[in-house]
């Protein structure tokens, strides 16, 4: 469940883009650090409230590199120290749930990609109703209650290995992946990776919410199972493994992660399945037991925020707001896959997927689709 | 205070510190919901799951399967080197040992991927070997070549313990055999390996424990087949049932405990017997070397092959992907060339933290650690009573754990016995942590050395007006010093790798190598993960030369 | 009162009884070596008096004080007690000078630095080790090494010195010349020492009294010369010097004497078999020194056949055969090949 959940940051984009903040940042957090344009008039006491607290801790499965840029800016705005703890998924949970539990309290936001664990959080009752004052500005499936925010807008896609695949073999969506891998079994014999649902949350949570959007991706599951198709916890296996050449096709990986790989490996390639393409996001929620609650929920508008997505954009993390151009954006995704965007909604549906019995329904239905 | 209450006094921390975590497991393990739910009740329902859940079975003869594996190879493999290199006239065996100790301190993680690149299915050695010869003969991703490099990468520990013990033998010991008409095989085999047998029945069962450990091989080897073992069944069946349910993973726990407690009992009878072999007193004897005549070759071949498929393989691998963007099929590697890996590296300003800080816990904890150990080992010195044979047992029991779960179980504890909250994000609960786990590896370093303190040297204190304690001041400890520096090298090297146990300890500022690894890993940062690993290599190899050259021994 | 006390001591260890009853007095001036075959208990009896072995039963007194007392189970710790001891293996602490080494137990007693140099000084010079001060153990021979080990157990001025083996580590020569040095020096410092041995010789040699342990029990205690000249058990008369045994029946006891039937000859000895009655097995042990070459046959004389002959120096000791036994006589020539008589003295034969 560790893998794929997190980003990671290239770096010389990053170098150049942090300067450019420090600048800006640097007249900013004596003007600007007043009540963002928009905001209520009484957002003033949260902002002299959280510098009073001083500090935000942050429980993320962002990479603390990949976040940097926007930990930084942060820090210039409001003069308050972010505690950043880099985690994941599932130390996340485990360190919430019992630090909540005991009297020492926890953190003041948490941020993951595991939206399932997220929304079981916010249900066990764990995160406070906050209603941010961005919430117009984001899509409705990101808004769970007004508790649980989704802050990211990251397609799901398909990356191979453009020199090795056989010559004219090509695929575009779910139907034709399914067609070429039944069709020629045994070239691609081995030959495809996923993230292996019976270990791997993420990989879990993805294939569950493909057969939501489109039930007929069974058909790609058994043509994987037919092509002895090999599935790893690690985006990162997988993706080193198709570069490589071991393996031709990575099937879900975060195009966050995608984009970065292609820029250092020019023979991969990515494909946004023309039929759905899913799109996932990381939620972020204040804790019931946060030490400093209105930090917690000044970092949380402030990610929400246009200043804080335009740097999740440029971070590759993709931004979820329609008003960030970059492209790295929902805006630029859906210019490019348009209606056939399928987002994973931060709702209670999403507890269904953590029930036991409908876990183990589905995953004995896969186990019978990888029976060759 | 009198030494009797002192000594009770190390021993009962030592005990509360091991027994806590276990005691949290064993609570959780008969209840339904996590322990510090308020309304978790008993049950048994997790017992229940857990010993009908197939894959829990699969999982666990898979690991014993490995343990016992791995043990069978190490062990007698870690004697074999450690009679070559120690004991014999083998060409280049002063410069080979550093060398040796490469597996210990390089994550298994980061050595499994080595393997990927160098001999996977598309690695560069594979890839020549098909041009030249067809179609290899190995597949790294199959069981019995984990169990191979699980054996081959844990025989540095067991070389340890033998080395340590073999250089305590006399060697007219040996000469004897030599004198009665027996090849350097023979002495090997019938006078000095078998004169080892408590440290090599040590070593043996701690391999077998970190085999129910292992889990950076696992999860990079047995990934593409999905093969399961323990700590990686952790994994499924948190994933099985969409949360972490900590009853069903305290449940795996006490399956192991239940099968390590047997071995620790077996190793004390082992042990016992080792008043034995104690020919050793007082000062340390000059030693012959074996001469091993036309075998001298033979023997250094041995160990090469075995450097080269350990440490030489999977280091060729990594060193390869560090200075690449990209490998494989179809890829010109002198077109993807770059240095960019490291250049990030060193930009980063989070790996420069997790050097700094590793740099310190493996250094200034490693040598707090050593105390520690010392404390523990003279409380237990020389005192034949209930309290050393019960601390006996209770050393071995931490390294049972898998690492995650006694991580969680040290965070719990750290969590909610109020006094120790305040340490929570700092490094001392790291170092505790650490500390802890490796308990066992360093006290019997300890032991081994004060084993070679003739007791009637502690006696001569004693008689000419020394009080225990003071005896144990003057006299012992002076004469154990070449033993903790060397302990001290050895635990460096062990902390420089650890994180598991501490992972959720670690926060901003306490970040260390081990878990950026780990945490980079999952991140896909292949490029970063393998630079980072070669600078490791050669910051420790370089270190430990440098050690041994100004006159620091390995060996007590 | 005597210096050293031992009074009914039992030891335990393992769960083995090692002493089952052990008395034993000791005064100042005075050498007693604890003799006996290994398992015997000696260095268990030397150890608890050091404090070193913790006995059940029984009581040990230093100077006067009780140091152990089973009873009141009061038991004082080894550095308290305030003994002197040297060990076997000579125990030096390797990693300091002699100085340093002998200087330690002053240092234990606060004794201050300058006054500590003087001691040590005046020590070693009285063992001889004046220049060897600034070595460190392992450059020294066994020999000083063995002067150092009792320079430091002497330089605190113990009253009592317990000494395990002193002699053992030392060659064949160094031991004579030690064995002398040994008894000078503990009488010229005025000591009650107890000193473990397992060579007879040394014990008659160096002793004023002899304590000789067989299985946890005091067999028979003594000066030398009544261990060697008259001893009370076969054990006792086996173990000191050097015997010949010669296997028989009993056929009669009267008063001070007995007759032993060997092989068909009839000895005359010394009665040492109580109220054996006649027929009974019984054994005569004569000192090889005590056995004669003589010419022809006469009363308790047997002719036994020369097998081989030893020099010693001063005299040969020549093995004979015969009869089913084995038996070796001193004698100031050399022999020929061929058969001899020997006479067995009666007044020298004991017969248990």
């Amino acid at each position: 469940m560790k893998s794929g959940s997190k980003r990671h940051f290239a770096p010389v984009s990053r170098r150049a883009f942090v300067g450019a903040l420090v600048g800006a940042a640097f007249f900013a957090s004596a003007a600007e650090a007043q009540v963002p344009a928009g905001y209520p008039a009484d957002y003033a006491k949260i902002i002299e409230d959280a510098k009073k607290e001083g500090s935000v801790k942050v429980y993320a499965t962002t990479d603390a590199k990949a976040a940097s840029p926007l930990i930084k800016d942060f820090e210039a705005l409001y003069g308050i120290k972010v505690e950043y703890n880099d985690l994941n998924s599932t130390e996340l949970y485990n360190r919430f749930i019992a630090e909540s539990a005991s009297s020492s309290g926890t953190a003041d936001v948490t941020w993951s990609s595991a939206p399932d664990l997220q929304v079981k959080l916010v249900a066990d009752g764990l995160a406070v109703a906050y209603a941010s004052p961005e919430v117009d500005k984001l899509p409705k499936w990101a808004v769970f209650n007004n508790q649980a925010y989704g802050t990211t807008y990251e397609p799901m896609v398909i990356v191979y290995n453009k020199s090795q695949m056989p010559a004219g073999d090509t695929f575009t969506d779910h139907t034709s992946l399914a067609k070429l891998l039944t069709a020629k079994a045994d070239v691609y014999k081995g030959k495809v990776t996923a993230y292996d649902p019976e270990r791997s949350g993420v990989g879990f949570l993805m294939m569950n919410r493909d057969v939501v959007a489109d039930p007929k991706v069974w058909d790609l599951f058994n043509a994987f199972g037919k092509a002895e198709s090999k599935y790893y916890t690690s985006a990162g296996a997988m993706i080193e493994k198709v570069g490589s050449g071991e393996h031709l096709i990575a099937y879900n990986i975060f195009a966050s992660y995608a984009a970065l790989q292609t820029k250092k490996n020019p023979n991969l390639g990515v494909i946004y399945p023309s039929d759905f393409t899913l799109v996932a996001t990381r939620v972020a929620f204040i804790p019931t037991k946060a030490n400093h609650p209105n930090a917690g929920k000044l970092f949380l508008d402030y990610l929400l925020s246009k200043r804080g997505q335009t740097i999740v954009a440029k971070a590759e993390l993709f931004s979820i707001r329609d008003d960030v151009e970059g492209a790295a954006t929902a805006k630029a995704v859906n210019e490019k896959i348009g209606a056939t965007a399928r987002p994973i909604p931060v709702s209670n549906e999403l507890l269904g997927t953590l029930e036991q019995s409908k876990r183990l329904e589905f995953l004995n239905k896969w186990q019978a689709s990888q029976k060759k | 205070m009198p030494i009797g209450i002192m000594r009770r006094l190390v021993l009962a921390i030592m005990g509360l510190m091991i027994l806590a975590p276990i005691g949290i497991m064993v609570y959780q393990s008969f209840l339904d919901a996590p322990f510090f739910d308020a309304n978790a009740k008993f049950s048994l329902w997790a017992y229940r799951f857990v010993l009908a859940e197939p894959d829990f079975w699969k999982a666990l003869t898979t690991t014993a399967l490995l343990a016992v594996g791995m043990t069978a190879i190490a062990v007698p493999l870690g004697a074999l080197l450690a009679f070559l290199i120690t004991r014999t006239d083998m060409p280049g065996r002063s410069w080979v040992e550093p060398l040796l100790l490469v597996p210990i301190f390089l994550s298994p993680l980061v050595l499994a991927f080595g393997y990927v690149v160098s001999m996977g299915p598309v690695g560069f050695i594979t890839v020549w070997w098909k041009s030249a010869f067809g179609s290899e003969f190995w597949n790294i991703y199959s069981f019995s070549a984990l169990i191979l490099i699980a054996g081959l990468t844990h025989a540095p520990h067991v070389y340890l313990y033998a080395s340590s013990a073999l250089r305590a033998l006399p060697g007219d010991l040996e000469e004897a055999a030599r004198m009665t008409g027996a090849t350097p095989r023979r002495v090997a085999s019938d006078v000095s390996i078998p004169m080892i047998r408590p440290a090599l029945a040590f070593s043996g069962v701690l391999i077998f424990f970190l085999g129910f450990e292992v889990f950076g091989l696992p999860l990079i080897l047995g990934d593409p087949q999905g093969l399961l073992v323990l700590s990686t069944y952790l994994y499924k069946l948190t994933n099985k049932l969409g949360v972490p349910s900590y009853q069903l993973m305290a449940v795996v726990v006490m399956v192991i405990l239940l099968i390590a407690l047997p071995l620790v009992l077996l190793q004390r009878i082992l042990l016992r017997t080792a008043q034995r072999y104690v020919s050793v007193r007082g000062k340390a004897v000059r030693t012959n070397l074996v001469r091993l005549g036309q075998w001298r070759w033979p023997a250094f071949g041995l160990i090469a092959i075995w450097f080269i498929g350990t440490v030489l393989i999977p280091m060729m691998g990594l060193i390869l992907r560090s200075f690449v963007s990209s490998w494989g099929l179809g890829i010109n590697l002198f077109d993807v060339l770059t240095l960019d890996n490291y250049v990030e590296l060193f930009d980063d300003t989070e790996v420069v933290h997790a050097i700094i800080n590793t740099v310190l816990i493996a250094t200034v904890g490693g040598a707090l650690s050593v105390g520690c150990y010392v404390l523990i080992a003279l409380a237990q010195h020389r005192w034949r009573s209930g309290w050393t044979r019960i601390s006996d047992y209770l050393v071995m029991l931490p390294r049972a754990m898998p690492g995650v779960v006694a991580g969680l179980a040290i965070f719990w504890i750290f969590l909610f016995v109020t006094p120790l909250t305040p340490l929570r994000t700092t490094l001392f609960a790291v170092w505790i942590a650490y500390t802890l786990v490796w308990l066992a590896y360093g006290l019997r370093l300890v032991q081994s050395s004060l084993l070679q303190v003739a007791p009637e040297l502690e006696e001569a204190a004693r008689v000419v007006g020394a009080k225990e304690g003071r005896a144990m001041r003057d006299i012992t400890l002076p004469l154990i010093k070449n033993g903790m520096v060397a302990a001290w090298m050895l635990i460096v090297l062990i902390f420089v790798r650890e994180y598991s146990t501490a992972v959720y300890l670690l926060g901003p500022g306490t970040e260390v190598i081990g878990s950026l690894v780990v945490s980079r890993w999952g991140g896909g940062a292949v490029d970063l993960v393998t630079a980072l690993s070669c600078v490791n290599v050669v910051l420790i190899t370089v270190g430990l030369l440098v050690a041994i050259r100004s006159g620091v021994k390995l060996h007590g | 009162m005597a210096e050293l006390v031992v009074e009914h001591l039992k030891i335990r260890l393992g769960g083995i009884e090692i002493l089952k009853d052990v008395s034993l007095e000791l005064n100042r001036g005075e050498i007693t070596a604890l003799l006996g075959p290994s398992g015997s208990g000696k260095t268990t009896l030397l150890r608890s008096v050091a404090g070193l072995e913790q006995p059940y039963d029984g009581r040990i007194l230093v100077g006067g004080k009780p140091v152990f007392d089973g009873a009141k189970s009061l038991n004082v710790p080894t550095e308290a007690r305030g003994l002197g001891f040297v060990f076997q293996s000579y125990a030096l602490w390797p990693n300091r000078t002699v100085e340093a080494n002998v200087a330690y137990a002053l240092k234990l007693r606060g004794v201050a630095a300058s006054e500590q140099a003087t001691r040590v000084a005046k020590t070693l010079d009285s063992l001889g080790l004046g220049k060897l001060g600034h070595r460190y153990p392992h450059e020294l021979s066994g020999g000083q090494q063995q002067r150092v080990a009792i320079a430091r157990s002497l330089v605190y001025q113990p009253t009592v010195v317990l000494l395990d083996e002193p002699l053992s580590n030392l060659d064949a020569k160094l031991r004579e010349e030690a064995r002398a040095f040994l008894k000078e020096l503990i009488m010229r410092e005025n000591l009650a020492a107890l000193m473990v041995t397992h060579d007879q010789a040394e014990a008659l040699a160096v002793a004023n009294k002899i304590l000789l342990l067989n299985g946890g029990y005091v067999e028979q205690a003594g000066t030398p010369e009544e261990m060697y000249g008259a001893p009370k058990t076969l054990f006792t008369a086996e173990f000191m010097g050097s015997n010949n045994r010669l296997n028989g029946t009993i056929k009669t006891v009267s008063g001070q004497r007995a007759a032993l039937d060997v092989a068909g000859t009839a000895f005359d000895g010394m009665a040492r078999c109580g109220d054996k009655p006649g027929g009974a097995e019984g054994s005569g042990v004569i000192r090889l020194e005590a056995v004669h070459l003589v010419e022809g046959a006469g009363a308790n004389r047997m002719q036994f056949e020369l097998v081989t002959s030893m020099f010693l120096g001063s005299h040969w000791e020549h093995v004979f055969r015969g009869h089913g036994l084995n038996v070796r006589a001193h004698h100031r020539g050399a022999l020929q090949p061929g058969q001899h008589w020997l006479e067995f003295p009666a007044e020298q034969l004991w017969i248990f």
